[in-house]
């Protein structure tokens, strides 16, 4: 039984669950990330164009591109190429950008950490908006609140990143002067990529915390609190709350990837210096190994972000453990 | 004479959904005594449930309505306190049982939490304190009390229903009122169950009102039974005296359609029908379109109360004289 | 489902009702736009240079959403560049969902080593976010209509195979299949005739719920210079194709803007009433 008194306690079970789990998922993501590494690998280079000419420039004699190839290490087979890739990853080394003339890890220290607090901070308004917003108008069901939670999922969850971007800019960058279009710097800057990023997620959440917390008011533990005495408020906030909150936390992980992907488009609307601007420049340079490096972090992301989420879930649902 | 704790008197309660409008309660009047134990039979949608949850003044919100009559507690009318004031007499003067243990109880909180919630909220104790009062009401209940930090989960329906229990009783209520409490478990644990409710009943010194279906289940544990049937009741009286001298036809046949285990072998009779829908209740006696000795009274008009003896009291054409 | 019982169920659904009614409004005046726009979409006339909207004033013969940075109507725009991106959705939705089934059913009927093979292809494919897997594909195969419509396809098939393959695991042990094997049906019959039937309703739930998702997609492409190449006109890259005139001419992007909305409530409303209407949950 070991030790009864801690047998619930978060951290317990926590480590619990923990040991058994991370390992069988490590190795689940390490299948995946290689994977993700070798149709990166071979997508880039499907694609034709020759990087060694494009390097040495459009007067460079056959010589001297052939030379470039060589200082590229293009001349070498693919899986010889694959291999030194994946050498130099496991060695913290994501290889170099041609394109940038820099070492691909020097460029992403400062372009990732840009996109993470960008998708991050899109991703904690969208929550907490969501939830709260969603909640009230479940509780409030049928009242001008509940009205306008679902007139903001219906509409929020059709419209284009894109063009909320513009619509953004025009309203609050240009016609109010309100917020800076583009760039980043002050916290202001963050405002408007942070909204337009977060936007979609907050839309499809607001609905599913509404339709979450109206189905958890019905049940029966919900009456049996208020049974006991609990007062209707205390009822909601505490007791159905966290039930209401298990749809969400579960898709949370698949939510975060594609919000952070994402985050690509409006990077380029709003030149937030991140990797998603990073990305479409550097695909048409042909720069192989940075764009395999991106794909390749985006993943690790995307994993990462994924096994959080599951860690969540068993904090908030105490019925799931991980086999 | 027992004192008095809750009467209900002429309760009509609708529900509304979607347009339709179905006539739940219509005008029952019960009294319940201190540390006297009540039983209410019916079919399922007789409104059974729907008493219940009107005593505690939890019908579903938008939904369920009292539309006449009023509830008093110590002879003061419920209906026209506030949420407030009864938050303090919910879970702590009046508690309840609900009727499937699996649903009841909520799976992302420990049984110690929700058994500890009543304490907290009308004992103040502190967090402390109302745990260890939580394991020892689960001792109470016959659960080893190390359990206290375990989801529900990982307990059996029976268990789940024990903990139910105990949370019900934790600020000693005056009514406890048990909803099916067993109607959703096996056989075997349906006993134990019942046997727990008799001795802690006796223990707490608490009146019962139990719902159910079971005639047996009346027949242990209850004084008086009040007989439900269309949202009325129909016989109301001492138990002893309903079952051996039935004098509305829905309790005859509801007696009848219990197996025998003893004596001659006999055909079950069932009563024939469905039970009377609360959408399209029927003029006159409710039970008239079921009954084997329906009149032309029966169709038209509604049987009054009336009494046979002190313990025994009936509402039915047929028993005028 | 009987095809008499989903009518019904659909003319009761207000949502798919609604949402229907909207898309066919949209995709009629799309289609036939061509007969009745007074302009080329495609030809430029520099003297109505970001022409200011005059709301029909002058009927169908002035430019009655403006016109865009190159002269062009953008009305004419509107419709044309609406008939091309419901095109590309619905062509991109349903190779995805055929996608989608095939490998779910094969790894689904097949189990074991296929099914984990497959499954881990799926694993690897929706780590990569869709957006930046398609975007690096359009770059490699170069930006024109077909090469669009395959990358949203090729991109977009995951989970639908996987709402298949949990369908073929649920059916697949059920007596009826389990007669026709020993009735002696070839594997390709009993996946066709026995068990996709019972996977038309998730795939039927995932399709009209891919529709919004690939339109969208599409603008977004369109805004990174990957979308359908100038001068055919779709919504995205009418969108796209604002951006540098947002202050002085700001109709270039919210008409387009705001057919693209309507266009995805519309297909968002027909997802929610086909989930209403054949989720198993909802009987009533």
């Amino acid at each position: 039984m070991g030790g009864p008194v801690c047998e619930n306690s978060l951290i317990c079970r926590l480590e619990k669950v923990m040991k058994k789990y991370i390992f069988k998922r490590l190795l689940a993501s390490i299948v995946v990330l290689i994977g993700v590494s070798i149709i990166a690998f071979v997508l880039v280079r499907l694609g034709g164009g020759d990087p060694a000419r494009m390097m040495a420039g459009d007067t460079a004699t056959e010589a001297e591109v052939e030379e470039m190839r060589i200082r590229m290490g293009l001349d070498k087979s693919w899986p010889e190429q694959y291999v030194t890739y994946i050498k130099g990853v496991l060695k913290g080394d994501l290889g170099y950008s041609w394109n940038y003339s820099m070492e691909v890890t020097t460029l992403l220290a400062t372009r990732l950490p840009q996109t993470l607090i960008l998708s991050l901070f899109g991703f904690c308004w969208a929550c907490l908006f969501s939830v709260i917003f969603g909640m009230v108008a479940g509780i409030k069901q049928g009242t001008i609140v509940d009205f306008g939670a679902m007139m903001f999922a219906v509409i929020g969850q059709s419209m284009s990143t894109v063009w909320l971007g513009f619509l953004l800019i025009l309203v609050f960058g240009v016609k109010l002067g309100w917020l800076p279009i583009q760039g980043m710097g002050s916290l202001k800057h963050i405002i408007m990529p942070g909204l337009c990023v977060g936007f979609g997620y907050a839309a499809s959440q607001t609905r599913l915390m509404r339709s979450s917390i109206v189905d958890v008011m019905r049940e029966d533990y919900v009456t049996a609190a208020r049974a006991r005495g609990i007062s209707k408020g205390v009822t909601y906030m505490k007791y159905a709350f966290r039930n209401a909150l298990l749809p969400i936390v579960t898709s949370i992980g698949v939510q975060f990837g594609t919000l952070f992907a994402g985050a690509v488009v409006v990077e380029n609307i709003f030149n937030w210096p991140g990797m998603g601007a990073l990305l479409t420049q550097s695909i048409g340079a042909r720069d192989y190994q940075l764009v395999q490096s991106i794909l390749l972090i985006s993943s690790v992301t995307l994993v990462c972000s994924n096994f959080l989420a599951d860690l969540l879930y068993t904090v908030v649902d105490p019925r799931i453990s991980f086999r | 004479m027992k004192e008095e704790l809750i009467r209900i008197e002429n309760l009509w309660v609708e529900y509304h959904s979607g347009g339709a409008v179905a006539k739940a309660l219509n005008g029952i009047n019960l009294t319940i005594n201190k540390g006297e134990a009540l039983g209410l039979v019916g079919e399922s949608g007789a409104g059974k449930t729907t008493t219940a949850l009107s005593i505690m003044q939890l019908l579903p919100r938008e939904v369920g309505r009292i539309t006449q009559g009023d509830i008093f507690y110590h002879g003061e009318s419920m209906l026209k306190k506030k949420d407030k004031e009864m938050n303090t007499i919910r879970g702590n003067k009046i508690s309840m049982v609900f009727a499937n243990p699996l649903t009841s109880l909520n799976p992302v909180f420990t049984v110690g939490h929700q058994i500890a919630m009543g304490l907290r909220k009308h004992q103040k104790l502190s967090k402390k304190e109302a745990a260890q009062e939580a394991a020892k009401l689960l001792e109470t209940v016959g659960i080893a009390k190390y359990r206290l930090d375990d989801y529900p989960h990982q307990f059996s329906g029976g268990m789940r229903q024990r903990v139910g229990i105990a949370a019900a009783l934790a600020c000693s209520p005056e009514v406890l009122i048990a909803d099916e409490p067993t109607t959703a478990l096996d056989v075997t644990i349906q006993a134990q169950i019942l046997e727990l409710m008799k001795k802690l009943q006796h223990e707490y010194d608490t009146s019962l009102i139990m719902i159910t279906h079971n005639l047996g289940i009346i027949a242990e544990l209850c004084e008086k039974v009040a007989i439900m049937y269309g949202g009325e009741i129909v016989e109301y009286g001492s138990v002893q005296e309903v079952f051996e001298n039935p004098l509305h036809w829905y309790t005859y046949g509801l007696l009848h359609a219990i197996p025998q285990l003893e004596g001659e072998r006999k055909p079950l009779e069932s009563i024939p029908g469905l039970v009377a829908n609360a959408q399209t209740l029927p003029e006159g006696c409710k039970f008239h379109p079921r009954c084997a000795h329906c009149t032309e009274k029966c169709k038209t008009t509604i049987p009054t109360m009336i009494r046979i003896s002190d313990n025994h009291y009936v509402a039915c054409c047929g028993a005028e004289v | 489902m009987k095809i008499s019982t989903l009518l019904r169920k659909m003319r009761k659904s207000k949502l798919f009702m609604i949402g229907f009614f909207m898309l066919f409004a949209i995709t009629v005046s799309c289609f036939t736009s061509r007969w009745w726009v007074q302009w080329d979409s495609q030809v430029s006339d520099l003297m109505s240079r970001l022409g200011a909207p005059d709301w029909f004033a002058n009927g169908l013969s002035g430019h009655p959403f403006g016109a865009d940075p190159l002269g062009r109507d953008i009305l004419s725009r509107l419709f044309e560049g609406g008939w091309v991106s419901l095109k590309i959705t619905f062509l991109v939705t349903l190779s995805s969902m055929i996608l989608g089934s095939v490998v779910g059913l094969i790894a689904g009927y097949y189990g074991g080593w296929v099914d984990m093979v497959l499954m881990r292809l799926c694993d690897i494919l929706s780590s990569i976010p869709q957006l930046m897997l398609a975007i690096c594909v359009v770059a490699i195969l170069g930006t024109n209509m077909f090469n669009l419509i395959f990358t949203m396809s090729v991109t977009g098939w995951v989970s639908t195979a996987r709402l298949v393959r949990a369908a073929v695991f649920g059916c697949k042990n059920k007596e009826f299949v389990s007669a026709s094997k020993v009735m002696g049906a070839s594997g390709f019959r009993i996946l066709w005739k026995e068990i996709f039937p019972n996977t038309i309703t998730p795939l039927m739930i995932s399709a009209s719920g891919h529709f919004g998702g690939t339109i969208l997609l599409e603008t977004s492409l369109s805004y990174l210079g990957m979308g359908v190449p100038v001068p055919v006109p779709s919504w995205g890259n009418m969108i796209s194709d604002g951006r540098s005139y947002i202050t002085s001419a700001p109709w270039v992007v919210i008409v387009p803007g705001i057919a693209l909305m309507m266009t995805v409530l519309a297909f968002n409303f027909i997802g929610d009433g086909v989930r209403d209407i054949l989720d198993p949950k909802n009987i009533n």
